[in-house]
């Protein structure tokens, strides 16, 4: 095998490992994922390493084995989202991760004043989906909220960064 | 007295303008409101922004019936509406300029 052969090998192998891990992560990102989820998870762990040992040993094509893994990974998250019934039914207020997380990027003011809000907004909106029964809906403001917060985070260092500038400006003239 | 010449940009103006023509907001009602001129991501920026010219104020709602984060409600002040009058006055006096030019 040449080394441009090796190189192509890793790099399709590597591709469909981050695929398959990105479903995982994202099943566990919308807290879809259960015990049932985490043992096909764990599968799925398993079935990467065994086709990974087939395509080193048995000389089955790589294609095969990229597809393959991400097949499984496929599979994993479908399994995972459908086997739900392992969850705790109380989950944590959407945006506590972020609440967690705000302290250490931004003083108490802006806390306050800009990402609470953001995420009091993001709230009232996933819960008033919640309450029609919009499942979907109440996911998209999750999402959504999320994107908006690092946003807020961007929009408010801008600001900040520019303020900054237009003090040093003002009395170095 | 000099607070009182600082004039709001555009998108400020359009939350004051929001402020003045109801009582109390939520930043989220004048996102509804403005219809795309003001996003989710800027507005609690802005408002900051704006509370701390003086222009707007806010005080967190306190209603027992809503658990969780307590939200603001933003009013505009004395100040906020007075630089908002001013800015409409620039913007007329400018637009009389243009038409006689």
């Amino acid at each position: 095998m040449n080394d441009h052969e090796k190189t192509r090998r890793s790099t399709l192998n590597a591709i469909s490992t981050c695929l398959s891990e990105l479903l995982v992560s994202l099943m566990i990102t919308f807290r879809s994922m259960g015990l049932g989820g985490w043992l096909v998870a764990c599968a799925m762990v398993a079935g990467q390493t065994a086709l990974t040992v087939i395509a080193m040993h048995g000389g089955v094509p790589i294609e095969v084995v990229a597809v393959g893994t991400f097949l499984v990974g496929v599979v994993s998250a479908a399994l995972g989202y459908t086997h739900a019934p392992g969850r705790s039914m109380l989950r944590p207020a959407p945006g506590s991760v972020l609440v967690r997380i705000a302290p250490f990027i931004m003083p108490k003011r802006a806390r306050e004043r800009v990402l609470g809000q953001v995420i009091a907004d993001m709230r009232v909106e996933y819960l008033d989906a919640l309450q029609v029964g919009e499942n979907w809906l109440s996911r998209w403001i999750w999402v959504r909220g999320h994107l908006i917060f690092w946003l807020a985070v961007l929009s408010y260092l801008g600001v900040s960064a520019v303020d900054i500038v237009k003090k040093v400006w003002v009395t170095s003239r | 007295m000099t607070d009182d010449l600082i004039l709001p940009s555009g998108k400020e103006a359009v939350a004051l303008e929001l402020l003045r023509n109801s009582r109390e907001l939520y930043g989220l009602e004048m996102v509804k409101m403005s219809e795309g001129k003001l996003s989710r991501a800027a507005i609690y920026v802005l408002l900051d922004r704006l509370e701390q010219k003086g222009f707007v104020k806010s005080r967190p709602e306190k209603d027992p019936n809503t658990p969780g984060m307590p939200r603001r409600l933003y009013s505009i002040t004395g100040a906020g509406a007075r630089s908002l009058s001013a800015r409409r006055a620039a913007e007329a006096v400018l637009l009389g300029v243009g038409q006689i030019a």
